[in-house]
C-alpha cells in the first residue's frame, strides 16, 4: 500500500516537473547578430534582426563568418557562431555563458593591477584622429541589405576634387574571395550572372581611395542576394508597408526608396 | 578580566574620545579654507565604492529582459511616430519616451507623432530644474502621464550615483521623475502605494546599476524596421526610447551623456560614460524589482567609526608598549593589511546592496595611530599632578 502511495507520489511528482518543464520551454530572442544569418520556417527563410523571435518550428541558419548571441528569458545568453542549422532543440543543449570570475579572484587581480601600475601602461597619449576613408563612402545597399534583383547598383560619397580612381572591393563570404575594380566615378552597377553574384549567396562590399589596401583595416557593408523563396516570404510585409505608404500619397519609387532605406530591403 | 587589560581598555577608550574631539576641531576650523586645496578639490567627486562598477566586481553576463532599449537615433518626428505605432502594436506594458519635442515642426509629422503620444501606455519627459519647467509641445503631449528628467538635484556632485524619485515644487505640487512615473504605469496605483513608493522616493536613494545599454536587450530604429518582423519579444514589457548614440553606442556622441560610478577612469578627468535614458532604464530596473540599497544612517556610521578607533588604538598602544623597535613597521603594515580587508568588506557588502563608506574608517584608523600620543603626552602631564592609574608607561 505504502509502495503504491509512494509511485503516485513519484508520478505526480512527474508529471507536475513536466508542466512546469514545458512552461520553461524560453522564447529565444536575437540580441546580437554579424554577417547574414537567417531563420528557415515552414520552407520560408527569413532574414533575422535583432529582437527577432525563433519560434518552435523554425532553424536557425548560421553561415561561415556569422555569430548570433541568442537571449532567452531569464536574460542567459547563448552565443553562437559555429555553422549548421540549428532546431530550437539543439539551441537548448547550448550552454548559456556563465561569468566564472568569483569577486575575491576579480578584487585580487583588480589589485594586483594596482600595485604593478599595469592600468597605467594602457593610457593613450597620441594626440590624432583617426579617419577611415571607407567607413565614410559607402551609400547604398546599405549594410545588412536584402537584395532581390538582377542588377545591383552601388553608390558611395563623391571626395571634392578627387582625380584619382576609387576602388571597389567585393567579397564573398562563403569563399573569401575579393574582387577589386578601379573606377573615377562614385557608382558601379553590377549584374547577376552565376558567376561572381550568386543568388542566395553572402557578399561584403567596401570602397578604398588606395589599391594596395589591408584587408583587415577595412570595413565592409554585408548584403545578401535573397532566393525567390526568401522574398516570397518578405512579400507580404512588403505590400503591407507599399500599401500603407500609398495611403500617405508616395508614388511607386518614393515607395521603393523608402523601403529600400528604411527597411533595407532592395529589389 | 586582568587589571592591565582593564586599563589597556580604559587609555583606549579616552584616547579615542581626544582623538575623536581633535578631529572635529579640525574638521570644523579646516572647513571652510578647503577652497584652496588641490587635493580635496581633486577627490571632490570621488567614491571609492564606484570601483566596484568600474572593475566589474559585479559583472553578470545576464541580459535584462525586463526593460527593452530602442535607439531612436537622429530620426525625424514621423519615424519615431511609426517606431511607436509599431512597438504599440506588440502591447508593451509602458512605453517611456525620454525625448522632448519643444517645438512645433511641420504639420504632417507633428500631427502623426501627436496621435500617436495620445495613447495612456506612453509616458513622456520634460526637464525640470531651478523650478523652471521645459515641456514638450502642448499641441504634441496632451496626455498628463509626464515625469522630470532630472537624475537628482545634487549641485556638488556630477557622477549620477543618487536618484531623487519625486520632488515638491515651490508652489507644494508633487513631480515624479520619468523612472518614478514609468515605474507608477507598469505596477499601478494599487501595488504602488503597497511598496510605499510615495514616500520612499522622496528621499534620495543610491542607484543600484544593472549594467550600460548592452546589458539590456536593445534595438535602434534600423533594427526594428529591418525586415519588418514582429518582436514579440516587447509584450508586457517596458520600451524606453532615447538616444543612445549614432551608431549605437557610440561614445563620442556626448549629447545627453551623464557620468556614471561605472567609468572606468574612476579618479581624475574623463570622458562621460553613459547616455541618459539608460540611466532611468537603470533606476526602473530597481524600482520594479524593489532593489534598493541599504545605507547607514549617520549615528549608525559614527557608532562603527568610534568602535574602529578605539580597537585600532588599543592595538596601537598595544604594540607601541611591546615592540619599542619594530612599533612603527608593524604599525605601519597592520594599516597596510586593515585597509585592503576593509576595501575588500565594503566592496562585498556593496554587492549584497549595503553601503559602508570605507574611506572615513581608514581615516580614523591612521588618525588613531598618529593621535595616541597626544594622548601619552597628556597621561603623563597627568602623572605629574596626580596620581593617574595607566597602561602607558
Amino acid at each position: 500500500m505504502e509502495n503504491i502511495y509512494k509511485i503516485k507520489i513519484l508520478a505526480f511528482s512527474f508529471i507536475i516537473g513536466c508542466i512546469f518543464s514545458a512552461q520553461g520551454q524560453n522564447d529565444f530572442f536575437v540580441h546580437f547578430y554579424k554577417g547574414v544569418p537567417f531563420i528557415e520556417q515552414n520552407d520560408s527563410i527569413k532574414p533575422i534582426s535583432k529582437g527577432s523571435v525563433i519560434e518552435k518550428n523554425a532553424k536557425l541558419v548560421i553561415n561561415k563568418k556569422d555569430v548570433v548571441h541568442l537571449i532567452d528569458d531569464k536574460g542567459e545568453v547563448y552565443k553562437i557562431s559555429k555553422t549548421g542549422k540549428y532546431k530550437r532543440k539543439e539551441l537548448k543543449k547550448i550552454d548559456a555563458e556563465k561569468n566564472s570570475s568569483s569577486f575575491s579572484k576579480a578584487f585580487f587581480t583588480s589589485l594586483w593591477k594596482q600595485f604593478t601600475n599595469a592600468v597605467a601602461s594602457k593610457k593613450n597619449k597620441s594626440a590624432v584622429v583617426y579617419r577611415g576613408d571607407d567607413i565614410f563612402l559607402m551609400q547604398d545597399p546599405m549594410d545588412s541589405a536584402k537584395v532581390y534583383a538582377s542588377e545591383i547598383r552601388f553608390k558611395w560619397k563623391k571626395i571634392p576634387n578627387k582625380t584619382k580612381d576609387y576602388y571597389f572591393i567585393l567579397k564573398d563570404v562563403e569563399t573569401g574571395k575579393l574582387t577589386k575594380f578601379g573606377t573615377p566615378t562614385n557608382k558601379l552597377s553590377l549584374f547577376m550572372d552565376d558567376g561572381m553574384l550568386k543568388q542566395g549567396n553572402s557578399y561584403q562590399w567596401t570602397v578604398t581611395e588606395t589599391k594596395y589596401f589591408n584587408e583587415n583595416d577595412l570595413s565592409f557593408y554585408n548584403f545578401r542576394l535573397i532566393t525567390k523563396s526568401e522574398f516570397k516570404a518578405l512579400e507580404p510585409d512588403i505590400k503591407k508597408l507599399s500599401n500603407y505608404l500609398k495611403s500617405l500619397d508616395l508614388n511607386k519609387k518614393e515607395i521603393k526608396a523608402t523601403i529600400s532605406e528604411d527597411y533595407k530591403i532592395y529589389y | 578580566m586582568k587589571k592591565k587589560t582593564k586599563l589597556l581598555i580604559k587609555d583606549s577608550f579616552f584616547s579615542s574620545i581626544l582623538t575623536s574631539i581633535i578631529v572635529l576641531f579640525l574638521a570644523i576650523t579646516f572647513v571652510n579654507i578647503t577652497f584652496f586645496n588641490p587635493f580635496i578639490k581633486a577627490f571632490e567627486d570621488f567614491d571609492f565604492l564606484d570601483m566596484y562598477y568600474a572593475e566589474n566586481f559585479g559583472n553578470s553576463d545576464e541580459i535584462n529582459t525586463d526593460i527593452i532599449l530602442v535607439n531612436v537615433q537622429n530620426n525625424s518626428r514621423e519615424t519615431i511616430a511609426n517606431m511607436l505605432e509599431e512597438i504599440l502594436k506588440e502591447e508593451p506594458r509602458v512605453i517611456g519616451l525620454d525625448v522632448i519635442f519643444k517645438d512645433l515642426k511641420d504639420f504632417y509629422s507633428d500631427s502623426l507623432l501627436s496621435s500617436v503620444l495620445d495613447n495612456e501606455k506612453i509616458i513622456t519627459a520634460y526637464n525640470y530644474n531651478d523650478e523652471v519647467y521645459q515641456y514638450s509641445n502642448a499641441l504634441l503631449v496632451t496626455n498628463n502621464k509626464q515625469g522630470f528628467t532630472e537624475i537628482n538635484f545634487d549641485q556638488e556632485t556630477y557622477v549620477m550615483r543618487n536618484f531623487r524619485g519625486i520632488r515638491t515644487a515651490m508652489d507644494e505640487t508633487e513631480h515624479l521623475s520619468f523612472a518614478s512615473q514609468v515605474a507608477k504605469q507598469y505596477f499601478g496605483d494599487s501595488y504602488w502605494s503597497e511598496l510605499e513608493y510615495d514616500k520612499k522616493l522622496r528621499d534620495v536613494n543610491t542607484i543600484k546599476y544593472y549594467g550600460d545599454y548592452d546589458s539590456f536587450q536593445y534595438l535602434d530604429s534600423s533594427d526594428f524596421f529591418t525586415s519588418y518582423d514582429k518582436k514579440s519579444g516587447l509584450k508586457d514589457k517596458i520600451v524606453l526610447l532615447g538616444f543612445f548614440g549614432v551608431p549605437t553606442g557610440n561614445h563620442l556622441n556626448v549629447e545627453d551623456m551623464k557620468w556614471t560610478p561605472l567609468n572606468n577612469k574612476y579618479t581624475g578627468k574623463s570622458l562621460p560614460d553613459m547616455f541618459g535614458v539608460v540611466i532611468h532604464a537603470n533606476i526602473i530596473n530597481m524600482l520594479i524589482k524593489n532593489d534598493f540599497i541599504y545605507r547607514f544612517s549617520n549615528f549608525w556610521l559614527g557608532i562603527i567609526l568610534f568602535f574602529c578607533m578605539f580597537f585600532c588604538t588599543m592595538y596601537f598602544i598595544k604594540i607601541n608598549k611591546k615592540y619599542k623597535i619594530s612599533y612603527r613597521t608593524r604599525k605601519r603594515t597592520f594599516l597596510f593589511v586593515f585597509t585592503i580587508v576593509l576595501m575588500g568588506l565594503a566592496l562585498l557588502l556593496f554587492k549584497r546592496g549595503i553601503i559602508l563608506r570605507p574611506i572615513p574608517i581608514i581615516a580614523v584608523a591612521i588618525l588613531a595611530g598618529s593621535y595616541f600620543k597626544y594622548y601619552k603626552h597628556l597621561v603623563r602631564y597627568i602623572k605629574t599632578k596626580r596620581k593617574w592609574k595607566t597602561y602607558i608607561k
